[in-house]
């Protein structure tokens, strides 16, 4: 019984770890240009099809597909932000969450117009269903590196962030986007790297969720949620928080799997409402 | 103003008024196939003009507003068959509900900062819809249906059924309309005209402004239901993926209302009417539908992001429905030299 | 005037600058030579700032000529304009209050001339008490400190041209008087100053040649010395 729960907990855990990739993306956008991407689950979910193709259309692994898609979404993640959404930030809250919402369902239906309402997975070969045991204990392999690169990632950004000089010219637009334009410090071209980077998370995001679960064209918006409650959960602004975030949503949703489907999500939603009610500044403020 | 600017608004008064009168005397000339696309016009009208309230003058973007016309829906079926109260009275129960669960979900959603604000809307109602399923006098997921007993309280021929339901609805549509007018013309409406235009403004003129997005956040809630109870009448089903449609009652709103025009009351109209006549040429391409509204919505909003509205309006030189007193800069135009 | 014209190396001509309906400089000419430090006065609203904004492109809408070093560069954008070698150290501070001061710092390096004549090092043997605090996030910084490094911040960049927009706006006066000392010294290394400051006494203290405006248009100008103060404060006023 109390292994049973152990199990469910470990799970929780590095499913928490695929949260935190989905969320990290959401937070970097959110705390440098001030808005929510409510496309952010749809670009995870067409980068999980372009994965798709692309693996299948060079007959390569999944994982060396991501490889080869890591720079173009990092150049979607760029002309996105440098075409259309560059257009619309700045002014209100409203402009760029409009927009994105119109991306969103743009995003969705043209998946289901190429690819129909099919539900995918991806597959990396024998690491799916490769395991680890460890003192009566299962564990995936998968799960445990999605995990891992999850803490890397975490840390990475972290680093690039707060110790490299891109990143520091992200925080100062975050700050002060005005004087910034004021110093000559260009916040146009700083918010399109951001927002390139972004891209990359997202691919991250497409590959392993599509390792991990299965997706169709309309499983952007739950993807969005999830990540937001991550952002929120882990507090504002804060890479760390997100891992924190990720595992508290992580093990409500697997404990709550236990029951049935709806309640898997309808657990996770809960959790967070209460703790977003109890803690609204989330569990590892960065201020 | 000159005096072709006079004659042009005054004619689209006119156009507004002729609208309006038709509306009224529809059951007279419409056969119940029109009356029943008529109805889903002021249903849609309902919530485009409440979800405009929000996201066009109280800063409350919403992506959750499917969840009170939801609440509305199964609130009502639950008065009308498990309560076996009055059909009028259910609707009054419609309304009830949608207005008690507002008020919790105020406390959540108010907690959230603008940008977040929409999608903790969101997850209020992923979090409804979830629990409607769960519901077991409601047929849990999959739903279950209005007993014919039900739809006969509205008239036992379907012709005369139709006439009614329709009626609920121009009412519903009518006062909905007329009150967020008197709404948006009382202190607590130029408050958030203001606000939105001038936020320092606002500040002077001494509205409470957190008061005002509570009031109209909390405003909203019934009619939503009230529509949720007439859909359903209609449609003489509950079920959550129905019942609480977000792409029924939120998303095809929303690019309504950004189409149309958001932050004045001619563009919901506008908006609704423009999406009904879409639909006639535009439904049988399936996907293709939501792919062509979503990019008419981005190409307006970069345009001029008071829809087509804000272009017409240019063109008039007013408003057909004055809202505030004075001219309106455009939104967020917060450059001072 | 002394050094007006062609040999200047700021030269503005003509120059109104607009904000949507509304417009703040009506046709002014403005000129600074190298190495020399021009006041600009005037009342609130006479626009001062709207003049340095405008020559590093971050108004609205200008119509004449800025020549910087003999280029116009009224149509550039204010990246280009500031790596030329024109800094401003702007109303405010307007520092990044997250940021390190030494990233602060960095900023105005990268965004400038990248000349390896200047580093941090000047920087802190220009204001040493700032080589301690190098790691602290700019908010936690004095009023007076936080001046020291919008200035630094300015200084890093190389520029051969130093716009100050009211650099001793809510200072006390020692702080004040240490940064115009630190001024005049900047001047020294040949920078030319383009100073606007609500202080008159101040303002003409320093300035080789100093130009009031009055609702948008120059309503006297010439070296400090050749007026008397209430010749200037007429015109500063406008009665």
């Amino acid at each position: 019984m109390l292994v049973t729960y152990l199990n469910l907990v470990i799970q929780g855990v590095l499913l928490g770890g695929l949260y935190a990739i989905f969320a990290l993306g959401l937070s970097l956008s959110v705390g440098v240009m001030r808005f929510v991407n409510i496309a952010h689950g749809d670009f995870i979910v067409l980068v999980s099809f372009l994965l798709l193709v692309v693996a299948a259309a060079l007959h390569i692994n999944v994982l060396l597909a991501l490889l080869l898609v890591l720079p173009v979404a990092f150049a979607g993640g760029w002309l996105l932000q440098r075409v259309l959404l560059q257009r619309v930030i700045g002014q209100s809250a409203l402009l760029p969450l409009l927009v994105t919402f119109g991306l969103s369902i743009i995003v969705q239906n043209a998946l289901l117009q190429g690819f129909g309402a099919d539900t995918r997975t991806l597959s990396a070969g024998r690491l799916d269903t490769s395991s680890l045991h460890i003192g009566g204990l299962y564990v995936g392999v998968l799960p445990v590196a999605t995990f891992l690169l999850a803490v890397t990632l975490v840390l990475g950004l972290d680093w690039l962030l707060y110790r490299s000089r891109i990143g520091a010219n992200i925080r100062a637009v975050a700050d002060d986007v005005a004087a910034a334009n004021l110093i000559g410090l260009s916040s146009v071209r700083i918010y399109a790297t951001a927002m390139g980077i972004v891209g990359v998370t997202v691919a991250v995001a497409a590959c392993f969720m599509g390792l991990r679960m299965n997706f169709d064209p309309t499983s952007g918006p739950s993807r969005l949620l999830i990540a937001f409650e991550v952002v929120v959960l882990g507090g504002l602004g804060s890479l760390r928080g997100t891992l924190l975030g990720g595992i508290v949503l992580g093990i409500a949703q697997t404990l709550g799997g236990q029951i049935d489907g709806a309640w898997q999500v309808l657990a996770g939603h809960l959790v967070f409402l209460v703790v977003f009610l109890l803690r609204p500044q989330g569990l590892l403020p960065r201020y | 103003m000159p005096r072709r600017q006079h004659l042009s608004i005054a004619s689209g008064r006119f156009v507004l008024a002729g609208a309006a009168l038709a509306l009224a005397a529809a059951p007279s000339f419409l056969d119940p196939g029109g009356l029943t696309v008529l109805t889903e016009f002021l249903c849609l009208l309902v919530l485009a003009l409440m979800w405009n309230l929000l996201a066009g003058y109280a800063d409350i973007v919403t992506v959750g507003q499917h969840a009170f016309v939801g609440v509305g829906a199964y609130a009502f079926y639950g008065a009308v068959v498990l309560l076996d109260l009055d059909p009028y009275l259910a609707f009054a129960a419609a309304a009830l509900t949608a207005f008690v669960i507002a008020l919790p979900a105020m406390v959540i959603v108010f907690r959230l900062r603008a940008a977040y604000l929409a999608v903790g809307t969101w997850v209020v109602a992923e979090v409804l819809m979830l629990i409607a399923g769960k519901l077991p006098n409601f047929g849990f997921g999959s739903g279950v249906s209005l007993p014919v007993r039900v739809a006969r309280e509205f008239g036992t021929r379907p012709d005369a059924r139709f006439a009614t339901i329709y009626w609920l609805a121009f009412a519903l549509a009518a006062v909905a309309f007329a009150s967020t007018y008197l709404l948006l013309r009382s202190r607590i409406g130029l408050g958030l005209t203001a606000m939105r235009d001038n936020e320092e403004a606002a500040g002077a003129m001494g509205v409470n402004l957190v008061r005002a997005r509570i009031v109209c956040f909390l405003w909203t809630a019934p009619f939503l239901g009230l529509a949720g109870a007439i859909i359903t009448l209609q449609k003489l089903r509950i079920s959550p993926p129905a019942s609480f449609s977000i792409i029924d009652w939120t998303v095809f709103v929303i690019f309504n209302v950004v189409i149309g025009g958001i932050g004045s009351l001619e563009g919901p109209i506008l908006g609704t009417v423009l999406f009904f006549v879409l639909r006639e040429y535009l439904a049988q391409l399936g996907t293709w539908h939501l792919i062509i509204l979503g990019t008419l919505s981005i190409v307006i909003i970069l345009i001029e992001p008071r829809g087509l509205w804000g272009l017409l309006r240019r063109m008039l030189g007013g408003d057909l429905i004055p809202v505030s007193h004075g001219a309106r800069p455009g939104f967020g135009a917060d450059r001072t030299p | 005037m002394t050094s007006s014209g062609a040999g200047a190396l700021l030269s503005v001509e003509g120059l109104s600058v607009y904000y949507e309906q509304f417009r703040a400089l009506h046709g002014i000419d403005i000129a600074v030579g190298a190495g020399e430090i021009v006041s600009i006065i005037g009342a609130n609203g006479a626009g001062k700032s709207s003049l340095l904004k405008a020559i590093v492109a971050q108004v609205d809408r200008i119509e004449g000529r800025i020549l910087f070093a003999g280029q116009n560069i009224a149509s550039n954008p204010t990246p280009a304009i500031v790596a030329s070698g024109i800094a401003l150290v702007p109303e405010g501070r307007r520092l990044f209050p997250t940021l390190t001061v030494e990233e602060n710092l960095e900023i105005g390096w990268q965004t400038g001339r990248r000349s390896s004549d200047v580093g941090l090092g000047e920087v802190f043997d220009l204001f040493p008490m700032l080589r301690d605090k190098r790691r602290q996030p700019a908010w936690q910084l004095s009023g007076g400190q936080q001046q020291m490094v919008a200035l630094g911040r300015a200084l890093l960049a190389d520029p051969r041209l130093l716009l100050c927009d009211e650099i001793s706006l809510g200072l006390a006066p020692t702080v004040v008087n240490d940064l115009y000392a630190l001024l005049l010294s900047i001047n020294r290394r040949g920078i030319g100053v383009l100073l606007v400051e609500q202080d008159i006494r101040r303002a003409l203290a320093v300035a080789n040649r100093f130009y009031c405006l009055l609702e948008g248009r120059i309503s006297l100008s010439g070296r400090p010395g050749d007026f008397d103060r209430d010749t200037i404060t007429r015109h500063y006023f406008g009665s």
